[in-house]
């Protein structure tokens, strides 16, 4: 009976459905589609075309298509006309399915004569093969998108390395006292930084966070830096006056960009046994003054609203005290059950600090907060530079 | 973060809840900060609903402050939850913007204020 599925025809259906493709690129889509609608269907041509991002495709069995005949079908396809006969005139028995969706559209085309003529079977395998081309189509699009994904995350991850480097050197011993810093951004790329200046045994430690995350905060950060060395240069170690500087250099490049950056400064004096420190909307700054912990709360709001007071604070400090320039990146971070450490905490973890170098105690206070994060996402960029008296002033 | 907004005569209302940051800021940047202009000057932002605020969040109200008083305006953050305050305080940002204890003091504070 004409259009009755013989057996072998229903299991070359059934392989049909069991093949999932894995096609690599549209090409490889189309053909393997014209391939398997000629051979299940036993049509005289099968023609598949589709438009996407790559132009116009073609695949066809067991010949070559006319080239007037796939762009046509495509147009006609668009232009809403999908009888078969529009293409191929009534003279020609074909079968025709279109798709459309996500990057690509398309249509596949069986096309007579036919032994027995087209059956419902045929209409039924024609679309099919319309929507696996579809399908297919899409998961090409993914494998496209994860590689171009990872050509990213490569990319941000040379450029952390490179932004480490920008980096001042970690640790120092300057005058009385011994620094060690530390930036741990939160996507390769982070919006924090640090820096360190010294002249005449005073030592001048710069912390910044610009807001938001990823390249864009790290861009700008790279501007706050250099505009820290040259306000250093220009100001000396007097950290009211370097926050000055640094807020009119870059006034401009925040509103354009519309962020904010906040700034602490911290200058030591081994001949007066003073710290001071100026702080625009920088948090937390935390002083150890004889055991003793407290939050020096900044003087200013960030740079980005309005040029900052050059007001300072002067601490007395003697040995064995600490002042912690940190961003909020390290209260903020959270554990599993949502709790963030908080100020407290970092407050708690600074008194219980003993007499030590400094870069040990800064790898005993992040070693603090990543035992209380137990493995959970860090979102922000962290950083820490501690500052530890070594000696009372002479 | 839900953000929704209303207009009264010359000001703008809006809720936030959930955490505003930088994941959350851009719909407020739209919704919010874009829409300030000379009809409508003064923002009121309810944060009585935010559980989290990070510097993208600040400097937004700062974008918003800023457009207001381009306009003639102001920037009246209600009901500051918690978090919302201790953000502010370790900015210093708690005196640089006009705070009220809830929306309806605020709207209250805005002369003729009905919505």
């Amino acid at each position: 009976m004409a259009g009755f599925p013989t057996a072998d025809r229903m299991l070359a259906v059934c392989d049909m459905l069991a093949d999932s493709g894995g096609h690599l690129d549209p090409e490889a889509v189309a053909a393997a589609a014209a391939e398997q609608l000629a051979r299940l269907t036993r049509c005289d041509l099968a023609v598949t075309a589709l438009r996407g991002p790559d132009g116009l495709v073609v695949g066809s069995y067991p010949r070559a298509a006319p080239d007037w005949l796939p762009g046509a079908m495509v147009n006609l396809y668009q232009d809403g006309l999908t009888q078969p006969f529009d293409l191929f005139g009534p003279a020609v028995d074909s079968r025709v399915a279109g798709f459309d969706g996500g990057s690509h559209h398309g249509v596949v085309a069986a096309i007579g004569p036919i032994e027995g003529g087209f059956s419902a079977l045929d209409d039924w395998l024609v679309m099919v093969a319309a929507r696996r081309m579809q399908a297919q189509l899409e998961l090409v699009e993914l494998h496209r998108w994860r590689l171009a994904d990872a050509d990213v995350v490569r990319d941000a991850v040379l450029a952390g390395e490179v932004q480490q480097a920008l980096m001042a050197e970690p640790h120092h011993r300057i005058g009385s006292v011994d620094l060690s810093a530390s930036f741990r951004p939160a996507r390769h790329l982070g919006g924090d930084l640090y820096d360190v200046f010294s002249v005449d045994r005073q030592a001048v430690a710069l912390v910044a966070d610009v807001s938001g995350k990823g390249a864009p905060a790290a861009l700008l950060s790279t501007a706050v830096h250099a505009a820290g060395r040259h306000a250093f240069s220009v100001a000396g170690p007097n950290p009211a006056r370097i926050i000055a500087q640094i807020s009119a250099e870059i006034e401009t490049l925040l509103e354009h960009t519309g962020r904010i950056v906040t700034v602490a400064v911290a200058a030591t004096d081994p001949n007066t046994g003073t710290i001071r420190i100026a702080s625009a909307g920088h948090s937390p700054v935390i002083v150890r003054q004889a055991g003793h912990v407290r939050l020096i709360k900044p003087l200013s709001p960030p740079l980005g609203l309005c040029s900052p007071d050059e007001d300072e604070i002067e601490l007395s400090v003697h040995r064995g005290d600490l002042l912690l320039l940190g961003s909020d990146g390290l209260i903020d971070q959270r554990r599993h059950d949502g709790t963030a450490y908080g100020v407290d905490h970092l407050l708690s973890a600074v008194r219980e600090l003993p007499v030590a170098p400094a870069h040990e105690l800064l790898r005993s206070l992040f070693g603090n907060l990543d035992a209380f994060a137990a493995g959970a996402v860090q979102d922000d960029d962290q950083t820490g530079l501690l500052i530890s008296v070594q000696e009372d002033r002479r | 973060m839900e953000v929704t907004t209303q207009y009264g005569p010359g000001f703008i209302v809006t809720d936030l809840t959930g955490r505003f940051d930088a994941h959350t800021v851009g719909r407020y940047l739209t919704d919010v900060a874009e829409k300030v202009d000379g009809s409508h000057a003064t923002v009121v932002v309810d944060l009585s609903g935010v559980e989290f605020m990070d510097s993208s969040a600040l400097a937004a109200l700062i974008t918003t402050l800023k457009r207001a008083m381009e306009h003639g305006g102001d920037v009246i953050l209600a009901g500051v939850s918690d978090a919302a305050r201790i953000i502010l305080e370790l900015t210093r940002l708690d005196e640089v913007f006009t705070r009220a204890e809830s929306r309806e003091a605020a709207l209250a504070q805005l002369k003729g204020a009905t919505v």
